[in-house]
Order: structure tokens, then C-alpha cells, then sequence
């Protein structure tokens, strides 16, 4: 065995035992997330029996509703109920509908899932293209356009941005529908002019604080004394770009891409909203509205499971890119 | 580190720029496929309605519908055995004859002997007792809005007559049979699989984005005009007028007021409007000061601009309330002069009273209809005139609704589309479920017991306008206006039809919809 492959098998040896440190971390997260999101859920005010009955609601039907529900047994008999169901891959049935809130969500869940790879596939290339570009020379008239467009858009609150599209896109020149009540018996890709609109708002809504955190990462190198010997020893301008600033970002860039992910994640719930987008974001603020508290729990876990699965893999990209990331702690 | 020579590019963004071309691409491809993706083919007609919202709690069983759309599966898959016709008055709908014995604590409901079930059985006289049975038993909310109702005296005389024999006199009988609630569901009924009578068979459900029926082609009083609707679910009034008037929708079932003229003003599309007995009431409690004082009470009354309401905040589609309940109703009383505005009165009774002005009250309201905000904000600025400091405050529906419900000072209610002998049943009597004004009037209950068991028309008109005098002048709601209807509709679809006590667009009655 040469010393490469001796410093391989121990570098395998200590990436397994860190991706099994982190997983467990995740696992604890998920925990804690679980007893804030039941008892968060809890304290609101009303429930679905009032939500449901409204000015029509009596006593005797309210205890009927709460009864069948099974909401008048402790607080804690029924968290322990929700989160032995969620160990073994039980969602729980939705409390207005009754439905499995599995089914419930199938359509809604794959049209968000849609909505924000696209966004992502688009967003991330995009992001670190710019970012670069308006790093490589300070002042220049890239990174200065590029940064006053990032900031402009960075201003605009997600809604904004969706009405300026509709009003030119949809309204103006009529190419694409306004909303996008997607056909929940088709899948959300065979329905692309119903996509335009919500992956164009979620690009320009996500892209600004990608571009930004790259332009910075990639700054930072290229102020480093690494770049200044390599520019010093006559070495071309794209390959120092390429072999000594890019190559040290791609670690902190995967963080920078799991953020984004997290701000699409979080972004579907305006996007959803001003597009009529039939996705898990407006499913989220239906299910608060309507106090569907068991919808409520099953959505917030299931996006608490994705955001850890994505820093998981962001962590360990950079383990992967990086071997001064390779420590114990 | 340094001194490799090999890979003469910069790698990083190499890889990245096709990426993001492609990504670029993708998007433009999707901007070019702007073809609509309900292209239909040629034979089948399908109607596409947009509301605002469907939610998952849409019922399934049309004795627990609550929300909107639980009332329109109510309206599709099933009939009720009557209904408020397009001139606001009851019809026979499942039943072809609804008649009282001498005292009206007798009916005799005759039912359709052409109506079937969508399964091709016979609607009998026996699926109507065992839907009456199954609201007592499993004390459903229909238990609870027909009280005359005795479910042991309910029984099938023939395979098409059933026989009521009520607690007590009720002539307004027929009337309790319109609500959705009350649809008549088969013997067997599984409300996990749908069985109706009505003209469209629910084919696919997608709970809060889409509901598909299917037209029930031998629907006993015709099939529906097309061949397939969708409901589709939208966020809110402004999405839906969009998708109208891009042609995603067909239909905009509920518009808001301020958007009538951009749809009316945009070729191939208007707006169908109609009167109705809808109308968001402010609920004074009379449990608590200062609404247990009646002076107040008027007070506030007279602080109502109400045409500047119908105006501000309806862009002019109302009408003029006038405190009491129901203009479509035959019994109500048109002879009440109409209340007008007048601070200066106000103010002088609140003095004389012995108030201190500006007198202060909390009023507390939530978004149950779309313009509900908007004039609790009227209110508030008409009312400062009249001397009333009022505190608005606004909440989530649930939170409404929760367990402080019935303890606000001042509340404002969505109510209407019930005829006047169920709107005070359910809301003004002192036994009535739904009283958040804790109002009570023994001579008021005393009219009202009378009237309801007085079938000649004419007495009981002047009954009613003796139980309505009360109302107007110590009684504990605000009418200030009733709702306008408001449908946003393609030039493709006829077969427009008022139905102004019914909520909904035309009473959520859409098989009279066709297209081209």
C-alpha cells in the first residue's frame, strides 16, 4: 500500500464517521423541530372544530367534531401519537378532510417539487456565473451592472416582482397564462407555459443572494497571497480563476447553494400565493388558515427533513472538495 | 499546489456556463409553449369556474358542507327537495309537491318518480326518511337548524310520498329543505364514494385545487349545458379576474366590486350582477355596555352612511339595507322607512343619554367575506362622526371564530340567503344556535311563535311586520346593505340566471351554464 492510498482508506475511515456525526445531528434536529412545530401548532388560537362550524358552530357540535378528531385527549397523548406515527412513515390523516394527508399532498408536493428544482437548475449555474463574472475584476462594468441589478431585484419583495412579471409578461404581451392553477391530473411538466411565470419570480427572486455570496467567496481568493504568487509567477488570468480561486470556493459554495435552496424552498410560499401555484407552500398557509393542524405538522417536518438532507449533502460536498474540512470536529 | 501544468482552462466556469444555457433554454422553451393547456377535444364541452378558495375541508357529505366548496359538490351531486328559485321564493326541486295539512304541523313531501341516483337506482321515498334519520342520529348540523322536526315522524307512505308529522306547526317547512346541507342522500349512503341524484357526478377530486364532475346525462329535470366542469381553486379574487380575462377560466364565480369595470371593460368578457339577501351585518351585544343600552344601539344606526358604504367599498353594486333581514322574501315589510344617516341625531341621543362622547367601542371583525375589512374600516370613520371612538381590531377567521366568538362588543357577521322565519330562528330568537347578540325580545319570541304557525299568508305577513317594527327599532343587528352577486363570465358561456337567495354564483346551480 503507497502512502497515497494509506492517507485514502484512513481519509474514507474519518469521512464515514462524519457523515454518521451529521446525520445523527440531523436526526436530533428533526427531534427538536418536531416537539417546537407540535407545540407552536397547539397554541393557536382556535381550532378546526371553530374553523370548521364558524358562526354556526354549538356546543354539541363542537364536542362531536372534537371527539371524532380525537383532539380532547392531552396535548401529549397526542404528540406521542403524531411522532410514532411519523417513525414509521405515517403523515397522519388531514382533520378537515380525513383524507391521508400522504395522498393529500402527492400532487401538491411534486408540483412544488417541480417548481423548485427547475428554479434551482437555473438558479445555481446562474448565480455562480454572475458571481464570478462580477468578481474577476473589481469596478469593472460587469460586476458593477451585475451588483446594481443584484441590489435592485434584492429590494423587491417576492409578490413584487411576480406583479411586475404578470403585469409585462402575461398582461402586456399576453405570452404566458397569469396564474397557474395547474391541472392536478396532469404532471406539473407536461403543463410548462403554467411554470414560466412562478420559476421566472422564484430565478430573480433567489439568484441576487447567490450571486452576491459567490462574488464574494470568489473576491476573497482572488485577493489571496495564493492568486498573488500564481499572477506573480506569469500564470494566464482564466487558469488562476480556474485552478486557484473556483477550485478553493466549491466547498463554501455548496453552502451557498443549500441556502439557496432554502430560500426557493421558502420563497414557493409568496410565489404559490400570487400565482394561485396549487403547491405545499399555499398548502401551508391553507392548512394554518384552516387550522388542519396535522397538515400543518406534516408539511413543516417534511421541509425541516428536506433542509437537513440538503446541508447534509452541502457538508458534504465540502468534506469531499476540501480535505481541510477533514476534521473530527 | 503550484507548478501542474495540465487543464488550460478555468474549470469551474467552463462546467457552469452550459449548465446555466441550459437553463436559460428551458426557460425560453416554456415562455414558447404559451398554447392553452385545456385544449379540448372537439365533442366533449367542459366549463372551467375559478373561486376563490376550495380547501381541503370541502365535505364530501352534503350534511356537513361548511365551506364553499362543500356547498358547490352539494349543488352538483346532489338535489335538496327544494329550493330559492330564480324570483328568490321556494320551488319543488327533488320534490314535485311540498303541502301542509290544516295546521302545518303535517307535510306531505311528493317526490319526483323520474329521479335516479347515479348508480341507475330509483330515488324512493325511503332514501329520503333514512337522510332525515341519519342527521338526528349521528346529530349532524341539519339536526340542528330543523327543530320542528320529530325523526321518529317521518315515514314513507308510498314509494314516492313521505309524511312529516312536526313537533310543532312550521309553515316555513319548505323553506328549511333549500340549504345544501339538507341534500337527500341515498339509504345506503358512503360519503367516502359519493352517490348523488344531481346533475353532475363528482369524477375526480383533488381537495383545495380542483373538483371534476362529470354531467349526469339522465338527470331527471335535464342535463346540465356541457359535459364536464372544473372548479378550479384560486387564491383570491384578484388571481381569478386574471385567469378570466387571459382565458383560463370560463367563469370567475365571485368578483370584487373594484374590478367590475376592468373585466366588463376587457373584449369577450363581463360581469353578470344580481341583487341578493346576502349582507354583512354588524352584531351589536346587547349582554354588554354600552349595546345593552337600545339608545346606543340606534345611535349607531343612524352613524351608518349607508350609500356611501354601497359606494366606498362596492363600488355602487349593493342595495340599501335597512336593518332588518331579507328583501326577497315575500313576507318582508317594505313599508319600514328607510333609516338614513344622520350624526347630528346620533350624537344628540348619545348625549341626552347622558354619554360622554366620543363613546368607545371595540369592534373586532375577520376577512368571512373579501370586503369585510373595507367597511369595518367605513365604519370606523362614518361612526367618529356620530361621536363613537371605535377601536378596530382585526383576526384570523380561526381566531374569530375561536373560543372568544360571542364576547365581542361589536362584530361584524356574513348572514342572509335564509328566509326571514330561518334568519330569526337561527339568529335573533332567544332559542336561537347562532344569536352572538344575546339579544332577547319575549314579545318578539311571542310574535315569532305565532307567525310561524299562521298559514293564512296575510296574517302572517302582518305578524311579520310587527316582528320586524321590533327589530328595527330596538333590535341588535346593523343591516346596512344587502350584496350584490357579482359573476365574472367569457361571452362563450349563456345561461346566466339570478338567484339572489342563494349564496354563491346563481346559487352554485351550474348545470344551467352552456358554452358557445
Amino acid at each position: 500500500m503507497t502512502t497515497r492510498e494509506r492517507v485514502a482508506t484512513s481519509d474514507t475511515g474519518l469521512i464515514a464517521r462524519m457523515i454518521l456525526r451529521r446525520v445523527a445531528i440531523g436526526i436530533g434536529m428533526l427531534a427538536v423541530v418536531s416537539l417546537l412545530v407540535f407545540f407552536a401548532t397547539q397554541a393557536l388560537p382556535g381550532d378546526i372544530a371553530r374553523q370548521l362550524l364558524g358562526q354556526t358552530a354549538t356546543p354539541e357540535q363542537l364536542a362531536r367534531i372534537r371527539s371524532e378528531l380525537g383532539l380532547d385527549r392531552p396535548a401529549i397523548v397526542q404528540y406521542l401519537d403524531w411522532v410514532s406515527g411519523l417513525v414509521t412513515g405515517n403523515l397522519g390523516d388531514s382533520l378537515a378532510s380525513g383524507t391521508p394527508v400522504s395522498e393529500l399532498l402527492a400532487v401538491r408536493v411534486s408540483n412544488t417539487a417541480a417548481l423548485v428544482a427547475i428554479s434551482a437548475a437555473i438558479t445555481l449555474p446562474l448565480g455562480v456565473l454572475l458571481g464570478t463574472l462580477a468578481a474577476r475584476r473589481s469596478g469593472s462594468w460587469q460586476d458593477v451592472s451585475i451588483s446594481s441589478l443584484m441590489q435592485g431585484i434584492l429590494a423587491l419583495p417576492e409578490f413584487v416582482v411576480g406583479i411586475v412579471l404578470v403585469a409585462v409578461f402575461a398582461g402586456l404581451f399576453g405570452l404566458v397564462p397569469p396564474t397557474s392553477p395547474l391541472d392536478p391530473r396532469e404532471a406539473a411538466l407536461a403543463q410548462g407555459d403554467l411554470l414560466v411565470l412562478p420559476v421566472a419570480t422564484m430565478v430573480l427572486i433567489a439568484t441576487p443572494h447567490l450571486t452576491e455570496s459567490v462574488k464574494t467567496l470568489v473576491r476573497d481568493q482572488l485577493a489571496g497571497d495564493h492568486v498573488r504568487w500564481a499572477r506573480l509567477s506569469g500564470i494566464r488570468e482564466s487558469r488562476i480563476l480556474g485552478r486557484y480561486a473556483l477550485r478553493n470556493v466549491a466547498g463554501p459554495s455548496a453552502q451557498v447553494g443549500g441556502v439557496t435552496i432554502n430560500y426557493l424552498l421558502g420563497g414557493t410560499v409568496a410565489v404559490e400565493a400570487v400565482y394561485s401555484f396549487p403547491g405545499i407552500g399555499s398548502a401551508l398557509v391553507a392548512a394554518v388558515a384552516g387550522r388542519d393542524i396535522v397538515v400543518v405538522q406534516a408539511i413543516a417536518m417534511g421541509v425541516a427533513t428536506v433542509l437537513v438532507v440538503t446541508f447534509l449533502l452541502a457538508d458534504l460536498i465540502g468534506i469531499l472538495t476540501d480535505p481541510r474540512l477533514r476534521s473530527t470536529r | 499546489m503550484f507548478g501542474t501544468t495540465h487543464s488550460p482552462r478555468p474549470r469551474g466556469l467552463r462546467r457552469s456556463i452550459p449548465i446555466a444555457a441550459a437553463g436559460l433554454g428551458f426557460v425560453l422553451l416554456l415562455a414558447g409553449c404559451t398554447t392553452s393547456s385545456s385544449t379540448d377535444d372537439d365533442t366533449s364541452s367542459v366549463l372551467t369556474v375559478g373561486i376563490a378558495s376550495l380547501s381541503d375541508a370541502d365535505s364530501l357529505d352534503p350534511a356537513e358542507a361548511t365551506t364553499t366548496g362543500g356547498y358547490v359538490i352539494s349543488r352538483q351531486v346532489f338535489d335538496t327537495l327544494t329550493e330559492f328559485g330564480p324570483d328568490g321564493n321556494w320551488t319543488p326541486q327533488l320534490a314535485t309537491a311540498v303541502e301542509p295539512g290544516d295546521t302545518a304541523d303535517v307535510w306531505t313531501v311528493t317526490l319526483a318518480d323520474d329521479a335516479t341516483w347515479s348508480d341507475g337506482d330509483p330515488v324512493t321515498a325511503d332514501d329520503v326518511v333514512a337522510t332525515v334519520k341519519r342527521w338526528f342520529a349521528e346529530e349532524l348540523p341539519p339536526s340542528g337548524s330543523l327543530p320542528f322536526i320529530d325523526p321518529d315522524q317521518v315515514e314513507a307512505v308510498d314509494e314516492h310520498t313521505v309524511k312529516f308529522t312536526l313537533l310543532y306547526p312550521t309553515v316555513t317547512f319548505p323553506e328549511a329543505f333549500t340549504s345544501p346541507t339538507t341534500a337527500i342522500v341515498p339509504a345506503d349512503f358512503d360519503p367516502a364514494k359519493p352517490i348523488g341524484s344531481g346533475p353532475f357526478v363528482l369524477s375526480d377530486n383533488d381537495p383545495g385545487v380542483q373538483l371534476t364532475f362529470t354531467a349526469n346525462k339522465d338527470y331527471f329535470r335535464g342535463a346540465p349545458g356541457v359535459d364536464e366542469l372544473d372548479v378550479v381553486s384560486f387564491a383570491d379574487a384578484t388571481s381569478a379576474a386574471s385567469a378570466l380575462t387571459a382565458g383560463q377560466i370560463d367563469v370567475d364565480a365571485s368578483v370584487d366590486p373594484t374590478i367590475v369595470d376592468v373585466i366588463d371593460g376587457t373584449t369577450g368578457y363581463s360581469v353578470f350582477d344580481y341583487g341578493t339577501s346576502g349582507t354583512l351585518t354588524w352584531v351589536m351585544n346587547t349582554q354588554q355596555a354600552p349595546f345593552d343600552d337600545p339608545v346606543v344601539r340606534q345611535a349607531l344606526r343612524l352613524a351608518v352612511d349607508r350609500q356611501q358604504l354601497i359606494d366606498q367599498v362596492y363600488n355602487g353594486y349593493g342595495t340599501l339595507g335597512n336593518d332588518v333581514f331579507n328583501p326577497y322574501d315575500p313576507m318582508y315589510d317594505a313599508d319600514l322607512p328607510q333609516r338614513e344617516y344622520d350624526p347630528e341625531a346620533a350624537k344628540a341621543m348619545l348625549e341626552a343619554a347622558g354619554y360622554t362622547l366620543p363613546l368607545a367601542v371595540k369592534l373586532v371583525g375577520t376577512d368571512n367575506q373579501p370586503t369585510s375589512e373595507r367597511q369595518n374600516e367605513v365604519l370606523v370613520q362614518q361612526a367618529a362622526a356620530a361621536g363613537f371612538d371605535i377601536q378596530y381590531e382585526f383576526v384570523d377567521s380561526a381566531t374569530f371564530y375561536g373560543d372568544a366568538y360571542g364576547t365581542y362588543p361589536l362584530s361584524l357577521s356574513f348572514w342572509g340567503f335564509l328566509g326571514i322565519f330561518d334568519q330569526a330562528a337561527f339568529t335573533i330568537t332567544a332559542t336561537a344556535p347562532y344569536n352572538s347578540s344575546h339579544w332577547t325580545d319575549p314579545e318578539y319570541d311571542a310574535l315569532f311563535d305565532q307567525a310561524i304557525q299562521t298559514v293564512d299568508d296575510t296574517e302572517r305577513k302582518d305578524l311579520v311586520a310587527q316582528m320586524q317594527t321590533i327589530e328595527y327599532d330596538s333590535g341588535p343587528y346593523i343591516v346596512p346593505m344587502f350584496l350584490d352577486a357579482l359573476v365574472g363570465l367569457s361571452d362563450d358561456v349563456s345561461g346566466a340566471t339570478a338567484y339572489p337567495n342563494s349564496d354563491g354564483a346563481f346559487g352554485y346551480n351550474f348545470r344551467i351554464l352552456s358554452l358557445g
